[in-house]
Protein backbone atom coordinates (compact mmCIF):
# COMPACT_ATOMS: atom_id res chain seq x y z
CA UNK A 1 0.00 0.00 0.00
CA UNK A 2 1.29 3.22 -1.18
CA UNK A 3 2.68 5.60 2.13
CA UNK A 4 1.10 8.40 -0.35
CA UNK A 5 -2.07 10.16 0.05
CA UNK A 6 -2.28 10.84 -3.90
CA UNK A 7 -2.95 8.70 -7.10
CA UNK A 8 0.76 8.26 -8.04
CA UNK A 9 2.38 6.60 -10.80
CA UNK A 10 5.67 4.91 -10.29
CA UNK A 11 7.38 8.49 -11.96
CA UNK A 12 5.46 10.31 -9.56
CA UNK A 13 6.57 8.08 -6.61
CA UNK A 14 10.31 8.62 -7.19
CA UNK A 15 10.02 12.35 -7.36
CA UNK A 16 7.64 12.46 -4.17
CA UNK A 17 10.54 10.46 -2.31
CA UNK A 18 12.95 12.83 -3.98
CA UNK A 19 10.72 15.77 -2.52
CA UNK A 20 10.26 14.05 1.07
CA UNK A 21 14.27 14.27 1.00
CA UNK A 22 14.20 17.55 0.69
CA UNK A 23 11.93 18.08 3.12
CA UNK A 24 13.81 16.58 5.78
CA UNK A 25 16.78 18.40 4.68
CA UNK A 26 14.97 22.15 5.18
CA UNK A 27 13.14 21.02 8.08
CA UNK A 28 15.51 19.13 9.83
CA UNK A 29 12.78 16.65 10.38
CA UNK A 30 12.30 13.13 10.26
CA UNK A 31 11.02 10.79 6.86
CA UNK A 32 7.59 9.99 8.90
CA UNK A 33 7.18 14.05 9.90
CA UNK A 34 8.73 15.03 5.61
CA UNK A 35 5.71 12.35 3.90
CA UNK A 36 3.16 13.86 6.60
CA UNK A 37 3.67 17.36 5.59
CA UNK A 38 3.46 16.25 1.95
CA UNK A 39 0.42 14.02 2.23
CA UNK A 40 -1.41 17.18 4.19
CA UNK A 41 -0.45 20.18 1.60
CA UNK A 42 -2.63 19.36 -1.42
CA UNK A 43 -6.20 17.73 -1.88
CA UNK A 44 -5.59 13.99 -1.94
CA UNK A 45 -7.45 14.04 -5.36
CA UNK A 46 -4.90 16.49 -6.88
CA UNK A 47 -3.53 15.30 -9.68
CA UNK A 48 0.57 15.03 -7.96
CA UNK A 49 1.57 14.12 -11.66
CA UNK A 50 1.02 17.85 -12.57
CA UNK A 51 2.00 19.19 -9.48
CA UNK A 52 5.25 17.96 -9.82
CA UNK A 53 6.41 18.46 -13.73
CA UNK A 54 5.47 22.27 -12.71
CA UNK A 55 7.42 22.55 -9.78
CA UNK A 56 9.50 19.48 -9.48
CA UNK A 57 10.26 18.19 -6.55
CA UNK A 58 12.97 20.59 -5.25
CA UNK A 59 9.94 23.57 -5.89
CA UNK A 60 7.56 21.62 -4.07
CA UNK A 61 9.14 20.66 -1.12
CA UNK A 62 10.48 24.09 -0.92
CA UNK A 63 6.74 25.76 -0.65
CA UNK A 64 5.51 22.93 1.80
CA UNK A 65 8.20 24.26 4.09
CA UNK A 66 8.48 28.09 3.39
CA UNK A 67 4.67 28.74 2.02
CA UNK A 68 4.08 30.49 -1.50
CA UNK A 69 6.71 32.88 -2.66
CA UNK A 70 9.12 31.71 -0.52
CA UNK A 71 11.86 33.28 -2.44
CA UNK A 72 10.59 36.61 -0.84
CA UNK A 73 11.00 35.65 2.28
CA UNK A 74 14.15 36.98 4.06
CA UNK A 75 17.13 34.65 4.70
CA UNK A 76 17.78 33.02 6.26
CA UNK A 77 14.40 31.04 5.80
CA UNK A 78 12.23 30.14 8.25
CA UNK A 79 10.40 26.65 7.89
CA UNK A 80 6.31 27.01 8.39
CA UNK A 81 5.71 24.81 11.75
CA UNK A 82 4.17 21.39 11.55
CA UNK A 83 1.10 20.75 12.40
CA UNK A 84 0.07 24.11 11.24
CA UNK A 85 0.64 26.32 14.51
CA UNK A 86 -2.63 27.76 16.35
CA UNK A 87 -3.01 32.00 16.25
CA UNK A 88 -1.59 33.35 19.19
CA UNK A 89 -4.10 33.38 22.55
CA UNK A 90 -2.88 37.07 22.99
CA UNK A 91 -5.44 39.96 22.55
CA UNK A 92 -4.97 42.00 19.63
CA UNK A 93 -6.32 45.77 19.41
CA UNK A 94 -7.16 45.84 15.79
CA UNK A 95 -8.23 49.04 14.67
CA UNK A 96 -11.64 47.45 12.99
CA UNK A 97 -14.71 44.99 14.59
CA UNK A 98 -13.62 41.56 14.38
CA UNK A 99 -15.39 38.14 15.33
CA UNK A 100 -13.54 35.07 16.20
CA UNK A 101 -13.21 33.80 12.65
CA UNK A 102 -11.29 36.90 11.41
CA UNK A 103 -9.63 37.77 14.87
CA UNK A 104 -8.05 34.08 14.13
CA UNK A 105 -7.43 34.57 10.32
CA UNK A 106 -5.73 38.13 11.07
CA UNK A 107 -3.72 36.38 13.87
CA UNK A 108 -2.55 34.30 11.16
CA UNK A 109 -1.41 37.15 8.71
CA UNK A 110 0.56 38.43 11.42
CA UNK A 111 2.41 35.03 12.69
CA UNK A 112 2.92 34.61 8.53
CA UNK A 113 4.45 38.08 8.45
CA UNK A 114 6.54 37.78 11.10
CA UNK A 115 7.94 34.34 10.33
CA UNK A 116 9.01 34.89 6.65
CA UNK A 117 9.96 38.81 7.10
CA UNK A 118 11.19 38.23 10.52
CA UNK A 119 9.77 41.41 11.81
CA UNK A 120 8.03 41.77 15.39
CA UNK A 121 4.27 40.89 15.76
CA UNK A 122 3.53 44.41 16.89
CA UNK A 123 5.35 45.50 14.01
CA UNK A 124 2.68 43.26 11.75
CA UNK A 125 -0.32 44.27 13.68
CA UNK A 126 0.62 47.70 12.93
CA UNK A 127 0.93 47.02 9.42
CA UNK A 128 -2.30 45.03 9.70
CA UNK A 129 -4.08 47.56 11.25
CA UNK A 130 -3.07 50.65 8.67
CA UNK A 131 -3.92 48.46 5.53
CA UNK A 132 -7.36 48.03 6.48
CA UNK A 133 -7.82 50.97 9.29
CA UNK A 134 -10.41 52.81 7.11
CA UNK A 135 -12.89 49.54 7.58
CA UNK A 136 -15.11 49.53 10.53
CA UNK A 137 -15.89 45.85 10.44
CA UNK A 138 -13.85 42.55 9.15
CA UNK A 139 -15.72 39.20 9.96
CA UNK A 140 -16.32 35.86 8.56
CA UNK A 141 -18.05 37.08 5.55
CA UNK A 142 -15.31 39.19 4.23
CA UNK A 143 -13.93 39.02 1.03
CA UNK A 144 -10.16 38.93 2.52
CA UNK A 145 -11.29 35.08 3.05
CA UNK A 146 -10.89 34.66 -0.34
CA UNK A 147 -7.06 34.57 -0.04
CA UNK A 148 -4.48 32.81 2.32
CA UNK A 149 -2.60 34.33 4.98
CA UNK A 150 0.74 33.65 2.46
CA UNK A 151 -0.93 36.27 0.16
CA UNK A 152 -2.03 38.92 2.70
CA UNK A 153 1.46 38.46 4.54
CA UNK A 154 3.01 39.61 1.67
CA UNK A 155 0.49 42.10 0.15
CA UNK A 156 0.64 44.08 3.33
CA UNK A 157 4.38 43.68 3.65
CA UNK A 158 5.35 44.56 -0.18
CA UNK A 159 2.20 46.90 -1.06
CA UNK A 160 -0.07 45.66 -4.09
CA UNK A 161 0.97 48.01 -5.98
CA UNK A 162 4.28 47.02 -6.00
CA UNK A 163 3.25 43.76 -7.79
CA UNK A 164 5.35 41.45 -5.71
CA UNK A 165 3.97 38.28 -7.09
CA UNK A 166 5.68 38.74 -10.59
CA UNK A 167 8.98 38.02 -8.90
CA UNK A 168 10.48 34.44 -9.41
CA UNK A 169 13.40 31.96 -8.03
CA UNK A 170 15.13 32.78 -11.35
CA UNK A 171 14.48 36.22 -11.27
CA UNK A 172 14.68 37.19 -7.29
CA UNK A 173 15.04 41.00 -7.53
CA UNK A 174 12.90 42.25 -4.87
CA UNK A 175 10.47 45.31 -4.03
CA UNK A 176 11.38 47.04 -1.10
CA UNK A 177 9.92 46.42 2.00
CA UNK A 178 8.09 49.31 3.43
CA UNK A 179 10.34 48.71 6.81
CA UNK A 180 13.45 48.81 5.01
CA UNK A 181 11.95 52.29 3.47
CA UNK A 182 11.83 53.56 6.57
CA UNK A 183 15.09 52.46 7.78
CA UNK B 1 -15.61 56.09 -20.07
CA UNK B 2 -15.93 57.55 -16.49
CA UNK B 3 -18.93 59.65 -15.76
CA UNK B 4 -22.10 58.76 -14.33
CA UNK B 5 -22.30 55.26 -13.25
CA UNK B 6 -26.27 55.44 -12.78
CA UNK B 7 -26.69 52.85 -14.80
CA UNK B 8 -24.85 50.68 -13.04
CA UNK B 9 -27.99 50.70 -9.94
CA UNK B 10 -29.72 47.87 -11.55
CA UNK B 11 -29.49 44.21 -9.64
CA UNK B 12 -26.53 42.14 -8.23
CA UNK B 13 -25.04 39.23 -9.17
CA UNK B 14 -26.16 36.85 -12.07
CA UNK B 15 -25.63 38.17 -16.12
CA UNK B 16 -26.71 41.90 -15.97
CA UNK B 17 -28.89 43.24 -18.32
CA UNK B 18 -28.16 46.84 -17.95
CA UNK B 19 -27.93 49.00 -21.16
CA UNK B 20 -25.66 52.52 -21.74
CA UNK B 21 -28.51 55.40 -21.11
CA UNK B 22 -27.52 56.86 -24.03
CA UNK B 23 -28.92 54.03 -26.71
CA UNK B 24 -32.17 54.28 -24.07
CA UNK B 25 -32.75 57.39 -24.69
CA UNK B 26 -32.33 57.19 -28.07
CA UNK B 27 -35.27 54.38 -28.19
CA UNK B 28 -37.31 55.91 -25.49
CA UNK B 29 -37.52 59.15 -28.09
CA UNK B 30 -38.18 58.07 -31.04
CA UNK B 31 -40.86 55.40 -29.98
CA UNK B 32 -42.33 57.48 -27.37
CA UNK B 33 -43.36 59.69 -30.57
CA UNK B 34 -45.01 56.73 -32.07
CA UNK B 35 -46.85 55.54 -29.44
CA UNK B 36 -46.98 57.92 -26.74
CA UNK B 37 -48.05 56.84 -23.30
CA UNK B 38 -46.62 53.15 -24.30
CA UNK B 39 -42.98 54.67 -24.60
CA UNK B 40 -41.55 53.86 -20.87
CA UNK B 41 -43.10 50.31 -21.48
CA UNK B 42 -41.19 50.00 -24.79
CA UNK B 43 -37.95 51.70 -23.58
CA UNK B 44 -37.74 49.30 -20.88
CA UNK B 45 -38.02 46.80 -23.43
CA UNK B 46 -35.32 48.30 -24.73
CA UNK B 47 -33.00 47.86 -22.56
CA UNK B 48 -33.98 44.52 -21.58
CA UNK B 49 -32.94 43.98 -25.65
CA UNK B 50 -29.27 45.80 -24.98
CA UNK B 51 -28.81 43.87 -22.01
CA UNK B 52 -29.61 40.59 -24.04
CA UNK B 53 -26.82 42.10 -26.80
CA UNK B 54 -23.72 42.42 -23.62
CA UNK B 55 -22.94 41.43 -20.76
CA UNK B 56 -21.41 43.29 -18.08
CA UNK B 57 -18.55 42.58 -15.62
CA UNK B 58 -16.52 44.34 -12.62
CA UNK B 59 -12.98 44.49 -12.05
CA UNK B 60 -11.88 45.67 -8.59
CA UNK B 61 -8.45 46.84 -8.25
CA UNK B 62 -5.95 49.30 -6.54
CA UNK B 63 -5.86 52.85 -7.67
CA UNK B 64 -3.03 52.16 -9.38
CA UNK B 65 -3.79 49.20 -10.67
CA UNK B 66 -7.01 50.77 -12.18
CA UNK B 67 -5.26 53.73 -13.58
CA UNK B 68 -3.12 51.11 -14.93
CA UNK B 69 -5.64 49.35 -17.04
CA UNK B 70 -7.22 52.86 -18.04
CA UNK B 71 -3.48 53.80 -19.56
CA UNK B 72 -2.26 50.73 -20.78
CA UNK B 73 -4.91 48.12 -21.02
CA UNK B 74 -5.04 45.24 -19.50
CA UNK B 75 -1.85 43.14 -19.14
CA UNK B 76 -1.89 39.44 -18.69
CA UNK B 77 1.66 39.33 -18.33
CA UNK B 78 1.01 41.15 -14.84
CA UNK B 79 -1.51 38.57 -13.55
CA UNK B 80 -0.64 36.19 -10.62
CA UNK B 81 -0.42 32.12 -11.05
CA UNK B 82 -2.27 30.06 -8.84
CA UNK B 83 -5.42 31.88 -9.04
CA UNK B 84 -8.75 29.85 -8.79
CA UNK B 85 -8.84 29.13 -12.46
CA UNK B 86 -5.47 29.96 -13.13
CA UNK B 87 -3.72 32.63 -14.34
CA UNK B 88 -5.61 35.47 -16.12
CA UNK B 89 -7.35 38.97 -15.27
CA UNK B 90 -10.40 38.56 -12.83
CA UNK B 91 -13.91 39.87 -13.10
CA UNK B 92 -17.25 39.47 -11.13
CA UNK B 93 -20.58 40.17 -12.17
CA UNK B 94 -21.58 40.39 -8.78
CA UNK B 95 -21.18 44.30 -8.16
CA UNK B 96 -21.26 44.38 -4.42
CA UNK B 97 -18.23 41.80 -4.47
CA UNK B 98 -16.43 43.89 -6.71
CA UNK B 99 -17.03 47.10 -4.74
CA UNK B 100 -15.93 44.83 -1.44
CA UNK B 101 -12.71 43.66 -2.74
CA UNK B 102 -11.74 47.05 -4.23
CA UNK B 103 -12.34 48.63 -0.52
CA UNK B 104 -9.77 45.85 0.63
CA UNK B 105 -7.06 47.50 -2.01
CA UNK B 106 -8.56 51.17 -1.08
CA UNK B 107 -9.33 51.06 -5.18
CA UNK B 108 -11.66 51.77 -7.86
CA UNK B 109 -14.08 49.13 -9.54
CA UNK B 110 -13.56 49.31 -13.13
CA UNK B 111 -16.69 48.46 -15.15
CA UNK B 112 -16.60 46.57 -18.31
CA UNK B 113 -19.15 45.05 -21.20
CA UNK B 114 -18.50 42.09 -23.17
CA UNK B 115 -20.48 41.41 -26.38
CA UNK B 116 -22.35 38.39 -26.15
CA UNK B 117 -21.76 37.88 -30.08
CA UNK B 118 -17.74 38.12 -29.35
CA UNK B 119 -18.38 36.08 -26.04
CA UNK B 120 -19.59 32.94 -28.40
CA UNK B 121 -16.50 33.07 -30.47
CA UNK B 122 -14.80 32.39 -27.28
CA UNK B 123 -13.38 29.38 -25.81
CA UNK B 124 -15.65 29.38 -22.14
CA UNK B 125 -15.89 26.89 -19.58
CA UNK B 126 -18.88 27.81 -17.28
CA UNK B 127 -19.24 26.29 -13.63
CA UNK B 128 -22.83 26.68 -13.00
CA UNK B 129 -22.26 25.30 -9.46
CA UNK B 130 -19.66 24.05 -7.13
CA UNK B 131 -19.29 20.83 -8.18
CA UNK B 132 -16.85 17.88 -7.57
CA UNK B 133 -15.47 19.19 -11.03
CA UNK B 134 -15.21 22.73 -10.03
CA UNK B 135 -13.60 22.25 -6.96
CA UNK B 136 -10.87 19.41 -8.39
CA UNK B 137 -10.18 22.64 -11.23
CA UNK B 138 -9.59 25.03 -8.70
CA UNK B 139 -7.76 22.94 -6.33
CA UNK B 140 -5.18 22.29 -9.44
CA UNK B 141 -5.04 26.01 -10.43
CA UNK B 142 -4.31 26.61 -7.22
CA UNK B 143 -1.68 24.33 -6.42
CA UNK B 144 0.14 24.41 -9.52
CA UNK B 145 0.30 27.53 -11.73
CA UNK B 146 1.95 25.95 -14.19
CA UNK B 147 -0.70 23.66 -15.50
CA UNK B 148 -3.05 25.98 -17.68
CA UNK B 149 -6.41 24.66 -19.23
CA UNK B 150 -6.81 26.19 -22.73
CA UNK B 151 -10.15 27.79 -22.04
CA UNK B 152 -10.33 31.92 -22.59
CA UNK B 153 -12.86 32.68 -20.62
CA UNK B 154 -13.89 30.79 -16.97
CA UNK B 155 -17.00 31.79 -14.90
CA UNK B 156 -18.07 30.01 -12.10
CA UNK B 157 -18.14 30.18 -8.19
CA UNK B 158 -15.43 31.96 -6.25
CA UNK B 159 -14.25 30.40 -2.64
CA UNK B 160 -14.01 32.34 0.29
CA UNK B 161 -14.81 31.50 3.51
CA UNK B 162 -12.70 31.01 6.75
CA UNK B 163 -12.83 27.07 5.56
CA UNK B 164 -10.73 28.41 2.22
CA UNK B 165 -7.59 26.84 2.98
CA UNK B 166 -8.89 23.49 4.08
CA UNK B 167 -11.35 23.57 0.47
CA UNK B 168 -7.90 23.54 -1.13
CA UNK B 169 -6.65 20.51 0.50
CA UNK B 170 -9.33 18.72 0.51
CA UNK B 171 -12.25 20.05 3.11
CA UNK B 172 -15.48 21.30 2.64
CA UNK B 173 -16.76 23.91 1.04
CA UNK B 174 -16.69 27.48 1.91
CA UNK B 175 -18.68 30.33 1.10
CA UNK B 176 -19.37 31.31 -2.28
CA UNK B 177 -18.80 34.51 -4.63
CA UNK B 178 -18.76 34.51 -8.27
CA UNK B 179 -15.80 35.10 -11.12
CA UNK B 180 -15.40 35.25 -14.29
CA UNK B 181 -11.47 34.96 -15.91
CA UNK B 182 -10.28 35.68 -19.06
CA UNK B 183 -6.76 34.15 -20.15
CA UNK B 184 -6.35 34.92 -23.99
CA UNK B 185 -5.65 37.95 -25.61
CA UNK B 186 -9.33 37.27 -27.41
CA UNK B 187 -10.69 37.10 -24.63
CA UNK B 188 -9.29 40.60 -23.27
CA UNK B 189 -10.00 42.10 -26.46
CA UNK B 190 -13.78 41.45 -26.19
CA UNK B 191 -14.13 43.61 -22.98
CA UNK B 192 -14.94 47.04 -23.44
CA UNK B 193 -14.13 49.48 -20.71
CA UNK B 194 -17.09 51.62 -19.91
CA UNK B 195 -16.30 53.24 -16.28
CA UNK B 196 -14.57 53.26 -13.55
CA UNK B 197 -15.86 54.26 -9.99
CA UNK B 198 -13.67 54.98 -6.79
CA UNK B 199 -14.63 53.31 -3.60
CA UNK B 200 -13.93 55.78 -1.06
CA UNK B 201 -13.64 54.50 2.53
CA UNK B 202 -16.30 55.49 4.94
CA UNK B 203 -17.55 58.19 3.12
CA UNK B 204 -21.02 57.91 4.32
CA UNK B 205 -22.00 56.84 7.83
CA UNK B 206 -22.58 53.50 7.40
CA UNK B 207 -19.13 53.37 5.06
CA UNK B 208 -19.45 50.64 2.32
CA UNK B 209 -22.38 49.41 3.36
CA UNK B 210 -24.46 52.26 2.78
CA UNK B 211 -23.89 52.14 -0.62
CA UNK B 212 -24.76 47.94 -0.51
CA UNK B 213 -27.89 48.46 0.44
CA UNK B 214 -28.36 51.05 -2.06
CA UNK B 215 -28.84 53.96 0.46
CA UNK B 216 -24.96 55.17 -0.52
CA UNK B 217 -24.43 55.87 -3.90
CA UNK B 218 -22.04 58.78 -3.14
CA UNK B 219 -19.47 56.46 -2.02
CA UNK B 220 -18.95 55.71 -5.37
CA UNK B 221 -16.78 58.82 -7.60
CA UNK B 222 -16.58 59.44 -10.80
CA UNK B 223 -13.00 60.41 -12.18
Amino acid sequence: MSQWAYKTTVRSEEMLLEAAEVVMDLCRCSEREAIDRINSGFAPDIDIDGVLDADGPDGLARELCYGDWWWLSKPPLVVKPYPEASPFAADVDWAFQTDADSDAFLKGVVVEMARRFQISASECIRRVNAHWSHLERIDSTDIIFHELPDYWACDIYFGHDSEWWLTTPSSPSKPMPEGQKEE
Amino acid sequence: MGGTIGGLAAGQGGWEAIGSGLQSASVGAVVGGVLGAAAPLIARAGQALRGIRHRHFYHGTSREGAAGIRRSGIDLGRSRTKLDFGKGFYTTTNKAQAVRWADRRGGEVLIFRAAKSALRRLSVKTFSQASPEWAAFVRAQRVSGATMHGYDVVSGPMPKGPGFGAFLRGGALPQLGQQTSWHTLPAIESLELLSSASVTPVATPSGIAGYLSGAGAATWGEW
